[in-house]
């Protein structure tokens, strides 16, 4: 289907189309909300689509969603997220961010999660992993679908002009265009697994056992041992190896990594 | 996390295995740490500090 195709599908299916892509996002499917929404915000600007009642469906599909996470969150912990986790693209900093985030911000952080891949995804189990109550939860996560939805809603709105001629535009190019966007969205999952498959067949080759740090410890070995877990790991389970450092991904900085370069480390998670 | 050390330069880097689970249920040495504190609501972005 070329663009101009897809705008007048958008305006015959929106309040069905919107909804389904907001749930896929939210379920850890990549696929685009973003233009969808511009593109139903430009066809409100010239009348050709009830803006609110694409507003409402969303809105009520993602609470639903979001709550259905939520409860998930509350009542199964952390395993949801792990399993979240594992969808994306980038599992070793999904949850870490998102933790970050919700600490830093608590509930509020709703309110930014759904600009940011992958975060809106997590965030709501999080919040339910973590007992925020379920009004202020729901209040947040109402405020973040509307935050989100009516900016991307209001911009397709605004700059409604420039949409219609991108995609009449595109629509010249019509199939080879989108042929180049799969083939290039396809390079980058490979590239993205590729890199990750590799640097974990590297890291398993140069992994310790508990059991060979604590006799290289009693051997009196010069090991530094790097407690990675995330605040809240640490919270959950307030212990730690003897003689471990605790740091954030965020003290590594220059000058750490200079005092540590050189020095044999084992980094640890929880 | 690892990958992010080895951009900084750091290349002798060995995750453990299993992580302080698997130390722990070997029944090795931990020390206590006092657990940051973690504001759910509002604010919280405390390094944890060790306990003596």
């Amino acid at each position: 289907m070329n663009p101009a195709d897809s705008l007048q599908f958008l305006e015959h299916y929106g309040v069905l189309i919107l909804p389904a892509l907001v749930v896929a996002e939210q379920i850890g499917v990549p696929l685009p909300a973003v233009p969808a929404l511009l593109g139903v915000g430009a066809l409100a600007a010239h009348g050709r689509i009830n803006v609110g009642l694409v507003l409402a469906a969303i809105t009520v599909v993602a609470l639903a969603v979001d709550l259905t996470w939520y409860e998930l969150g509350r009542r199964r912990g952390a395993v949801v997220l792990a399993t979240l986790c594992r969808l994306s693209l980038e599992p070793d900093s999904c949850l870490r961010r998102a933790q970050r985030v919700f600490v830093r911000h608590g509930a509020r952080g709703m309110l930014v999660a759904k600009f940011v891949p992958g975060l809106s995804t997590v965030m709501p189990p999080l919040a339910g992993v973590f007992a925020v109550g379920r009004v202020r939860f729901a209040l947040y996560d109402l405020a973040g679908v509307l935050l989100w939805a009516g900016t991307w809603l209001t911009l397709g709105y605004v700059f409604t002009d420039a949409i219609t001629l991108i995609t009449a535009r595109a629509a010249l190019l019509g199939q080879t265009l989108g042929l180049v966007a799969v083939v290039t969205l396809a390079i980058y999952i490979m590239f993205k697994y590729a890199r990750r498959r590799l640097f974990l067949r590297r890291l398993r080759i140069a992994r310790i056992s508990p059991a060979s740090l604590k006799q290289r410890l009693d051997a009196g070995d010069d090991v530094a041992i790097i407690d990675l877990r995330t605040p809240l790991d640490v919270a959950a389970t307030p212990y730690a190896i003897p003689g471990s450092r605790w740091l954030a991904v965020d003290a590594i900085d220059a000058g750490e990594a200079g005092r540590l370069r050189g020095r044999e480390l084992v980094l640890y998670c929880a | 996390m690892a990958l992010l050390l080895e951009r900084q330069g750091l290349t002798r880097v060995h995750p453990l295995e299993g992580g302080l689970a698997a130390w722990m249920e070997l029944g090795f040495p931990v020390q206590s740490v006092q657990p940051p504190v973690v504001a759910v609501d509002e604010r919280a972005d405390r390094t944890p500090s060790r306990a003596a």
